[in-house]
C-alpha cells in the first residue's frame, strides 16, 4: 500500500500520566493484556497449590477452605481474566488497526471498561483478605452460596460483584466493539472480506451482550437471597435452586464461545499468513463462527442433565449441542485444507497455533460424549469435565493467546521475540499440558469427581494424580519460558521489519510499532481487498 | 455501510482524558460499600465509600461531559450503541420474568389462595402506566423541539417529562410503602419477591432515565446541545420509551398475572 | 453407511454378553463409551494424518517453495462433505444416545426403593421397613490431619457401609436438606443431583458382591470431599437377615460408638 512513512514516536512513548488517562485503544489494550497475564498467573499458581496437595491422598499441605479458595479463584480468574479478558486486550490493539480507524467509536467509554476491569480485579484481591475468601466455586449455586452457616462457601457478596464488574466491562466493551466494527470500517470492508479474527471477536460480543445480562441478574438474585432473604431460591417459599443454574449456564455455556471464538480468530490469521496461502473456504469459515454463536444459546442445560430436570430436555438440548459438532468440524477441516499445498514456515506462532488445532480437536470430541446424557450421567462433575475442557481452554485458547502473543509481538514492540525459547516453550508447554489433561480424562473415566480436596487411596488414581502433578510444574516451566521469550525479545531483540509474516491485513501495513495516531490517512481499501489474499473464491 | 472516519486529532499525539478514572473508582467503591454494608457489617465504611463513590461519579461524569461537549465530536455512533445496549437490559429483565412466571405457574395454588395480599389493587398500576405514556409523548416532543431547532421548547418538555417520572417514581415509592406495611414484604413469598425486585429493577431505570434527563436539560440550557449535535438528547429518549414499554410488562406481570386469583 | 452398520453390529455384540454384568445400567453406559471411543478415533486419525502429513510435506522451503498455492481457497464439494457427513455422525450420536438414554432412566418393576437424603456432609439411607443408616464425612481437626487410611475409617475400621443386597435393582429417591448434593455410585455409572424442595431418582443393580464406593459430586463445601459411602453388596438372604435385624453390623456399632465419643468430647 504505502511505500514509506514518515519517522513517528512508537505508540507506547508516553509519559505515566498519559498512560494512566489515556483512550487509545493501543495503551487500553496492552493494559488488558498486562492485568490478564498477571491474573492467568496467579491463578496459575493457585493451581500448582492445588497439584501439590493432590499429589497424594490425605490432608497434606492446605486446609480444605484454603484449596476451595483456591479452586474458586483459578476458575473465575482464569475464565474472566484470562479466556475472555486476553481477547479484550486482542480486539482493543488490533480491531481499529485492522479496519483503518483511528480508534474505536467510544474512546472514553473504552477507558472506562478497562477501569471496570481493573475493578473487578481488586474485589478479586480482597478475596485474599483472610475471613474474604470466596469458597462458592466459580459458578456459586445457590442455596450453598446463598446461605450462610452451611458449607462455608465465604463472601459471596465479593463474588457476585466480581461477576458485575466483568460483565459490566464486558457490555460496555461489546456495545463499544459492535458500535466500531459497523460504523467505522474503511469503505471497501465488507461482511465477506473483514479479518477472521474480526469475525471472531464481533460473534464473541454478540453474546456477550445477550448473555452476560442473565448472568448479572442470577448474581443479582444470589446477593438479594443472600443479603436481603429473598426467596428466589429458597424452595418452602417458591424459589427454585435450578432456576440459578438455568439463568446462569444460559450465559455460562455461550461464554465458551466467547472465549473459542476470538482464538479461532487467531487460528485463521496465524495459519493463513504463515502457511503463505489463503485460508480454505474462507465463507464457510465466517458462516460457521455466527452458526456457533447462534446454536450456542440454545445448548445450556447439557450442564444440567444431573440436576433434576425433565428428560425430554435433556434429549432436545442433546441434539442441539451436538449440531454446534458440525460447524467447528467444518473449522478444523478448513484449517487443514489450508496446510495443502502450503508453505509452512515453522515460526514459533505457527506451532503454538498449529498445537492449538490439533488439542482443540481432542477438546471438541471429548466434548461431544458430554452432550450425550447416555454418557454424562456417569462423569457428570468427574475430572473426566475437567479434562474436556482444559483441553479447549487450558490449551486450546491458551496456545491460540500465546500463538497471537508471538505474531503479533512485533508489531506491537517493533522488536522481534526469541525464536529459540519460543519454540522451545511450545514443545515443554505440549508435553506437560498433555501429561496433566490427559491423566484428567482418563480419572474422570474412572470416577474420580471434581472439586475434591482429598481423595480415597485407590492405587491408580493415586498414579494418574501424580502424573498430573508433574505435568502441571512442566506446564508452568513452559509458560514461565515463553514469557522469558517475549520479554527478552521486547528487551533486546532484533528490530522487526514493518510486516515480517507478508500479510495483507491492514495492521502490518503500518511501520513496526504504529505511531500513536494509527494511520497517517485512513488507508484506501480496494472492494476485492482481502486480509491475507484469502476472499477471491 | 462504512462512515468516513473523522480526521480531526492531530498526528503523533497521545490522547487522554482524565473523567474515565474517576468514574472507574466510583464504579468500584460502590460494591465495596455494599459488601461493607451487608457482608463487614460496617455501616460507617459503608457511607464513607458510598458516599466517595458518589461524588467521584458525579464530578467524573460532569467532566466526561463537558470535556464531550468541548472537544468531542459528535460522530452519531450512539444512536446505534443505545439500542445494544438495551438488548442487554432486555435480557436483564428477562431473567427476573423468567423466576416470577416459572414461581407462578408452578405453585400457582398457593399463590392464588395464599400469596396475594388484600391491598393489591390495578388503580395504581393504571395511575402509573398513564403517567409514563404521558412522558414519552413529552419527551418525544423534546427531541422533536430540538431537531426543528427550537430548544426553548425542549427545555420545556424536558422539564415535563421529568415531572412525570419523579411523580412516578414519588407514587411507585407510596404503594411500596403502603403494600411493605400490609405485610407483603420482598421476603415473603415468591409473589413478593418477584413483585419487589421487578418493580424495583424497573424504578431504578426509571431513575438511571432522570439522571440521563438531567443531563441533557443541564446542557441544553448551555447551548451545548444544537440540532447538529443532539445524539445524547437522541438515546436519552430511546432509553425512556425502552423505560416505558418494559413498564407494560413489568406492570402486567406484577400486577395482572400476579394479582389474578386464577 | 458402512460405519453405521458395523456400530450396530458392535452394539448387538455388547449386548450379548449382558450376562456376566457387574452392575446396571453400567453395561449401557459402557456400550455409549465404547461406540463413542471408537468415533473418535476415527475422527482423530483422519484429521491428524493428513495434518500431520501435509504440515512434513509442505514445508516452506527456499528458492524451492516460498508461496503456497494461491488456487486452492475453496471447494464447496469438499466443504459441503465435511459438513454433512459430521452432521450424519452427531444425529446417529444423539439418536442413539436417545434410546440408551431411554433405556437406562427406566427402573425395573421389581426395583427396591431405597430413599436417600443427603446433609452437609453425608446421606441418609432408609429402607423400605424403616431402617436407617448414616453416612458421615470424616472431617479433619484442627490438631490433627488424617493419614489417607485414616480418612474413611476410624480406629481401623471402615466407615459408612451401606447393605445392598446383590442382583437386585434398587431405584434411589433422593432429595437434599440444605444445600445441593449429588448421588455417584461408581459402579453403576449413575449420577444424579439431590436439590433441596425436589425428589429425583436414579436406580442401579449390582450383581457381583462385594464393596462400591459412592462419593458426592456436586460441590457442596468444606468437606465435599470427603462426603463417601461404600455399598456393600451382599447376597440377597444376607441382606434381609440384616434388613431384620438379626445381623448386627459390626461398622455401624463403631460409627455409633465413634459419634458418642465426639458428643463427650
Amino acid at each position: 500500500m504505502r511505500e514509506a512513512l514518515p519517522a513517528h514516536k512508537p505508540w507506547f512513548a508516553a509519559s505515566l500520566w498519559e498512560w494512566i488517562f489515556t483512550t487509545d485503544h493501543k495503551k487500553i489494550g496492552i493494559m488488558y493484556g498486562v492485568t490478564s497475564t498477571v491474573f492467568f498467573i496467579v491463578a496459575g499458581l493457585m493451581a500448582l497449590g492445588m497439584r501439590l496437595e493432590l499429589f497424594s491422598p490425605g490432608a497434606d499441605y492446605i486446609k480444605p477452605e484454603t484449596y476451595n479458595w483456591f479452586l474458586t479463584v483459578h476458575g473465575a480468574v482464569i475464565l474472566l481474566w484470562w479466556a475472555i479478558g486476553i481477547w479484550a486486550a486482542f480486539a482493543n490493539f488490533l480491531i481499529p488497526l485492522m479496519i483503518g480507524a483511528r480508534d474505536v467509536a467510544f474512546p472514553r467509554l473504552n477507558a472506562l471498561g478497562y477501569w471496570m476491569f481493573f475493578a473487578a480485579s481488586v474485589i478479586a484481591l480482597l478475596t485474599f483478605i483472610p475471613g474474604n475468601q470466596i469458597m462458592t466455586m466459580w459458578t456459586g449455586y445457590p442455596p450453598l452460596a446463598s446461605t450462610e452457616g452451611i458449607g462455608f462457601a465465604g463472601q459471596t457478596a465479593l463474588f457476585v460483584f466480581i461477576w458485575h464488574l466483568t460483565g459490566f466491562a464486558s457490555i460496555a466493551g461489546a456495545v463499544n466493539f459492535i458500535t466500531t466494527v459497523i460504523s467505522m470500517r474503511q469503505p471497501g470492508l465488507g461482511f465477506f472480506n473483514l479479518n477472521l479474527f474480526i469475525h471472531g471477536i464481533m460473534a464473541a460480543n454478540v453474546i456477550q451482550l445477550l448473555g452476560v445480562p442473565s448472568v448479572a441478574g442470577a448474581v443479582t438474585m444470589l446477593f438479594l437471597d443472600t443479603y436481603l432473604n429473598t426467596s428466589f431460591f429458597d424452595p418452602a417459599r417458591g424459589g427454585d435452586p435450578i432456576l440459578y443454574q438455568n439463568l446462569f449456564w444460559f450465559y455460562s455455556h455461550p461464554a465458551v464461545y466467547v472465549m473459542v471464538l476470538p482464538a479461532f480468530g487467531v487460528i485463521s490469521e496465524v495459519v493463513s499468513a504463515l502457511a503463505r496461502k489463503p485460508i480454505f473456504g474462507y465463507r464457510s469459515m465466517v458462516v460457521a463462527i455466527w452458526a456457533i454463536a447462534l446454536v450456542g444459546f440454545l445448548v445450556w442445560t447439557h450442564h444440567m442433565f444431573v440436576s433434576g430436570i425433565p428428560d425430554w430436555v435433556k434429549i432436545l438440548m442433546s441434539y442441539t449441542t451436538l449440531l454446534i459438532a458440525v460447524p467447528t468440524g467444518i473449522k478444523i477441516f478448513n484449517w487443514v485444507a489450508t496446510l495443502y499445498k502450503a508453505a509452512i514456515q515453522y515460526k514459533t506462532p505457527m506451532l503454538y497455533a498449529l498445537g492449538a488445532i490439533l488439542m482443540f480437536l481432542i477438546g471438541g470430541l471429548t466434548g461431544i460424549p458430554l452432550g450425550i446424557p447416555a454418557f454424562d450421567i456417569a462423569v457428570h462433575d468427574s475430572y473426566f469435565v475437567v479434562g474436556h475442557f482444559h483441553y479447549v481452554l487450558g490449551m486450546a485458547v491458551t496456545l491460540s493467546a500465546f500463538a497471537g502473543f508471538f505474531y503479533w509481538w512485533p508489531k506491537i514492540t517493533g522488536k522481534m521475540y526469541s525464536e529459540g525459547l519460543g519454540k522451545l516453550s511450545f514443545w515443554i508447554v505440549m508435553i506437560g499440558s498433555n501429561l496433566l489433561y490427559f491423566a484428567q480424562l482418563i480419572i474422570g473415566i474412572w470416577g474420580m469427581p471434581r472439586r475434591y480436596y482429598d481423595y480415597p487411596p485407590i492405587e491408580s488414581w493415586v498414579t494418574l494424580h501424580q502424573i498430573q502433578t508433574y505435568g502441571a510444574f512442566i506446564l508452568a516451566f513452559g509458560i514461565l519460558l515463553a514469557i522469558v521469550a517475549l520479554i527478552k525479545g521486547a528487551l533486546s531483540g532484533e528490530k522487526a521489519p514493518n510486516n515480517p509474516w507478508q500479510s495483507n491485513s491492514l495492521e502490518w501495513q503500518l511501520p513496526s510499532p504504529p505511531p500513536p495516531h494509527n494511520f497517517d490517512e485512513p488507508p484506501k481499501v480496494d472492494k476485492d481487498f482481502c486480509p491475507h489474499g484469502y476472499c477471491k473464491f | 455501510m462504512a462512515h468516513e472516519v473523522a480526521h480531526h486529532h492531530h498526528h503523533g499525539e497521545h490522547e487522554v482524558s482524565v473523567w474515565p478514572l474517576p468514574v472507574g473508582i466510583a464504579i468500584l467503591l460502590a460494591p465495596v460499600a455494599i459488601t461493607a454494608y451487608f457482608a463487614w457489617k460496617n455501616p460507617m465504611l459503608a457511607l464513607i465509600l458510598g458516599g466517595m463513590s458518589i461524588v467521584l461519579a458525579l464530578i467524573g461524569m460532569a467532566g466526561w461531559a463537558n470535556e464531550f461537549f468541548t472537544q468531542g465530536q459528535d460522530e452519531g455512533y450512539g444512536n446505534l450503541a443505545i439500542y445494544l445496549f438495551i438488548v442487554s437490559e432486555i435480557i436483564i429483565f428477562g431473567t427476573v420474568f423468567a423466576a416470577f412466571w416459572m414461581a407462578r405457574a408452578i405453585h400457582s395454588d398457593v399463590w392464588v389462595s395464599q400469596w396475594i395480599p388484600e391491598a393489591m389493587n390495578l388503580k395504581m398500576p393504571i395511575i402509573l402506566t398513564l403517567i409514563l405514556w404521558a412522558s414519552s409523548f413529552t419527551i418525544f416532543k423534546a427531541e422533536q423541539a430540538m431537531h426543528h431547532g427550537q430548544p426553548g421548547k425542549t427545555v420545556m418538555f424536558i422539564l415535563i417529562t421529568m415531572f412525570f417520572g419523579i411523580l412516578f417514581t414519588v407514587l411507585h415509592v407510596m404503594e411500596w410503602i403502603h403494600l411493605w406495611h400490609e405485610g407483603f414484604t420482598i421476603s415473603s413469598n415468591m409473589y413478593g419477591t418477584g413483585f419487589y425486585t421487578l418493580t424495583g429493577i424497573h424504578t431504578s431505570h426509571v431513575i438511571v432515565g432522570l439522571v440521563m434527563q438531567a443531563y441533557v436539560l443541564i446542557f441544553t440550557l448551555m447551548g451545548k446541545i444544537t440540532p447538529q449535535k443532539m445524539t445524547i438528547l437522541r438515546t436519552t429518549s430511546a432509553y425512556w420509551h425502552f423505560v416505558d414499554v418494559m413498564w407494560l410488562l413489568v406492570a402486567s406481570t406484577a400486577y395482572l398475572v400476579g394479582g389474578m386469583k386464577i | 453407511m458402512k460405519l453405521i452398520l458395523g456400530l450396530l453390529a458392535f452394539s448387538a455384540l455388547a449386548i450379548a454378553s449382558e450376562a456376566d454384568v457387574v452392575a446396571r445400567p453400567y453395561d449401557l453406559w459402557d456400550l455409549m463409551y465404547k461406540i463413542w471411543l471408537v468415533i473418535s478415533v476415527i475422527i482423530y486419525a483422519v484429521v491428524a494424518i493428513p495434518s500431520l502429513y501435509f504440515m512434513i510435506k509442505y514445508r516452506f522451503k527456499p528458492g524451492e517453495r516460498e508461496v503456497g498455492d494461491q488456487e486452492h481457497e475453496g471447494h464447496w464439494g469438499l466443504e459441503a462433505l465435511w459438513t454433512i457427513v459430521p452432521l450424519i455422525i452427531v444425529l446417529y450420536l444423539a439418536t442413539h444416545g436417545f434410546a440408551i438414554f431411554t433405556q437406562m432412566r427406566k427402573p425395573p418393576e421389581n426395583a427396591m426403593e431405597l430413599k436417600v437424603t443427603a446433609f452437609a456432609w453425608g446421606w441418609i439411607f432408609q429402607y423400605p421397613n424403616g431402617k436407617m443408616v448414616i453416612a458421615q464425612a470424616i472431617k479433619d481437626t484442627e490438631d490433627k490431619k488424617c493419614k489417607p487410611e485414616e480418612c474413611y475409617s476410624i480406629d481401623g475400621v471402615f466407615q459408612n457401609y451401606v447393605y445392598i443386597p446383590a442382583g437386585v435393582p434398587i431405584k434411589a429417591v433422593l432429595t437434599s436438606q440444605d444445600v445441593i448434593h449429588s448421588f455417584y455410585v461408581q459402579a453403576a455409572g449413575v449420577t444424579q443431583d439431590m436439590v433441596p424442595g425436589r425428589t429425583t431418582y436414579t436406580w442401579f443393580q449390582i450383581n457381583k458382591p462385594g464393596e462400591y464406593w459412592v462419593f458426592c459430586r456436586e460441590y457442596c463445601g468444606q468437606w465435599h470431599a470427603r462426603m463417601f459411602a461404600k455399598l456393600k453388596v451382599v447376597p440377597k438372604e444376607e441382606f434381609e437377615k440384616w434388613l431384620r435385624g438379626e445381623v448386627a453390623s459390626l461398622e455401624n456399632a463403631q460409627l455409633a460408638k465413634n459419634k458418642a465419643q465426639e458428643v463427650a468430647r
